[in-house]
């Protein structure tokens, strides 16, 4: 009896286990299989954090603190689909365009206008770099670049 | 070429930027302990500084030079040196801290000739802080990447320096690493003259250096070739 209950709880913690590495790379390959999704209304502005497989700590602070910038000060926007959050890993399988469209050469943040489906104009958010040591003024930069361009 | 004050000190300070980051820590501290490990002579130590920043510098320079005149794309050059480099830079580490140590003393007939060039960069000299110098600052990671591609390039493109800009923002990346550097070489050396045990402490900084190389070397062997951490 006992070693029937060692092993029922071995295959819970198994499945456990295997379903915790599952989900993340679930989400990651919907992100990644979608790259050019169209959103649905009529324009729209699109921030895209794009990054290769091997990133950096800083690579991640990046990621981390432009989808809180766009969560936090963009929450309805997203929810209306105004504005979409994405990102793209551009060494995986169909992906690789991105790196000549946008003229890639390390981690981006490029803030992009669709409208109709089609891109209008897109903006490499350089600054980042020089911002992330500094989370509130990071935050700020993406939410004042953001803001410009749902005006606009 | 026209370029004021703002540029300099904007490349300048990306080239701090650069050098203080998380990132290129690994290379940043091999580079410290190569350049301050002769703590019997201070001269070395600065002689070795100016090498360091010399191949930095010359690397930085080549390849602003290439990209102004047109002979390779940005995000060509940016993304084969931060996928090949690193992965070059494991064992060049491994093995040149493997001399270093003075693990292997014999020299092998069936040594070959980036073998010895290896066995040259674990010793002292100007020559080995030049080429590592160059090798290091080759090494892009992404934050080197983003500063010199995204910042330093289109400062110099703007003001056609495909030499001046450039070289400002390796002395830039070397410059907090020299610091340190010479710091600790002569905080050891005093310690030693105090201690009266000079060469005992030369001995033991040589040892940590070959260590830190060693180290170095496996951390990137991991990270870039078999990709089994990610940190």
């Amino acid at each position: 009896m006992k070693r029937m209950s060692k092993r029922i709880f071995f295959c819970v913690a198994l499945t456990f286990f295997l379903m915790a590495g599952a989900v993340p790379d679930a989400l990651a390959q919907t992100s990644a299989a979608k790259p050019e999704e169209a959103p649905k209304p009529s324009r729209s502005i699109v921030v895209t954090y794009f990054h290769t497989t091997m990133r950096c700590p800083t690579c991640h602070n990046i990621e981390e603190y432009a989808k809180e910038a766009v969560r936090f000060h963009f929450e309805n926007e997203l929810k209306s689909g105004a504005v979409a959050w994405r990102v793209i890993n551009v060494e995986e399988p169909g992906n690789e365009h991105f790196v000549k469209d946008y003229q890639l050469y390390s981690k981006h943040l490029i803030v992009s206008e669709i409208k109709d489906g089609k891109e209008a104009r897109w903006k490499d958010l350089k600054d980042i770099w020089t911002k992330v040591r500094d989370e509130a003024a990071f935050n700020d930069y993406v939410k004042t670049e953001v803001a410009a361009w749902l005006k606009d | 070429m026209e370029f004021g004050f703002t540029q300099i000190a904007s490349v300048v300070w990306l080239g701090i930027l650069t050098s203080i980051s998380p990132c290129p820590m690994a290379t940043n501290i091999a580079a410290t302990t190569y350049i301050g490990r002769q703590i019997n002579s201070p001269l070395a130590t600065v002689w070795a500084a100016v090498a360091y920043t010399l191949g930095r510098t010359a690397a930085y320079v080549v390849i602003a030079t290439a990209i102004i005149a047109g002979l390779i794309s940005i995000p060509g050059v940016s993304l084969f040196l931060q996928a090949h480099i690193n992965k070059l830079l494991g064992p060049v580490l491994f093995i040149t801290g493997v001399f270093i140590l003075d693990l292997i003393r014999l020299r092998l007939p069936s040594m070959n000739l980036s073998t010895n060039l290896l066995k040259r960069l674990g010793d002292s000299g100007m020559p080995g802080a030049v080429a590592l110098g160059f090798l290091f600052a080759l090494a892009f990671c992404p934050v080197s990447a983003a500063l010199f591609f995204g910042g330093v390039i289109p400062l110099s493109l703007e003001s056609q320096s495909r030499f001046f800009l450039p070289l400002l923002y390796g002395v830039g990346t070397a410059a907090p690493v020299i610091g340190f550097a010479v710091v600790i070489a002569y905080s050891a050396r005093i310690a030693g003259l105090f201690f009266n045990r000079l060469a005992v402490f030369e001995r033991w900084f040589r040892r940590l250096t070959g260590a830190v190389f060693v180290v170095t070397g496996l951390y990137f062997c991991l990270k870039y070739i078999f990709r089994v951490i990610n940190f």
